[in-house]
């Protein structure tokens, strides 16, 4: 009983947070295409920083796919490497 | 044969006559090499993300060709030397990515393909994207 009661009151306390997912592998995405920088834009920072899968929930695969898509897109300037 | 793609800069500044030489001189080159231009998009004057070489603003052409590797030390070297090219890069294809490709030459062939619904989208999807990507380029 007194287990229940704790239970319930932790499940109080917590966040709600929406469960994060990958959005490539949702989409099927064939490949990520480093020319479509709207896509990469909604993956970096306003300082032009990548983010972190952990905030974006995308899986280890697309992250490193993602990773060289942003690193072409900077060498050939359709993303900067830092804003400001 | 390998597919590459291809994406260069040219100085801004250059009148469209200069652009119809540079575009000619590269597919030529690429022609000579026995390779085969299968794409080629101009994306036209664009703000650089960030200043190359003293330059704010560059005209991009983009290519995609079939060629033998061979073809890539020749298209360096005459990029080295090419004055209107301030920067480049020459990407080798995957297999993804070459399906992907296929399919959307297949689309614009008048062919009747096998399944002409997805690769149609797929053009569209490329249609709207590269106006939008010039637009913000323009707004910046």
């Amino acid at each position: 009983m007194i287990h229940k009661g704790k239970g319930s009151e932790h499940v109080k306390y917590k966040r709600f947070m929406r469960k994060k997912f990958c959005r490539f592998c949702a989409e099927k995405t064939p490949f990520i295409d480093y020319k479509d920088t709207r896509t990469l834009k909604s993956y970096i920072t306003e300082r032009g920083k990548q983010l972190p899968s952990r905030m974006t929930g995308t899986c280890a695969r697309h992250q490193r796919e993602l990773t060289e898509a942003v690193k072409r897109a900077r060498n050939i300037a359709l993303l900067s490497f830092m804003e400001k | 044969m390998n597919y590459y793609e291809n994406i260069v800069i040219l100085d801004a500044a250059l009148e469209d006559s200069g652009i119809d030489a540079a575009e000619k001189r590269i597919t030529d080159l690429v022609e000579k090499a026995q390779g085969e231009v299968l794409k080629h998009e101009r994306w036209g004057r664009r703000k650089l993300s960030y200043i190359i070489n003293k330059h704010e603003k560059g005209y991009y052409l983009f290519f995609v060709f079939k060629s033998p590797p061979a073809a890539i030390k020749l298209l360096e070297e005459l990029y080295k030397v090419f004055d209107p090219v301030f920067k480049f890069m020459i990407i080798k294809l995957r297999k993804k990515e070459i399906i992907a490709l296929q399919n959307s030459l297949q689309a614009n062939e008048p062919k009747p393909a096998e399944e002409p619904a997805p690769t149609a989208v797929e053009v569209a999807v490329e249609g709207d994207e590269v106006p939008s990507v010039a637009a913000t380029g323009a707004a910046e």
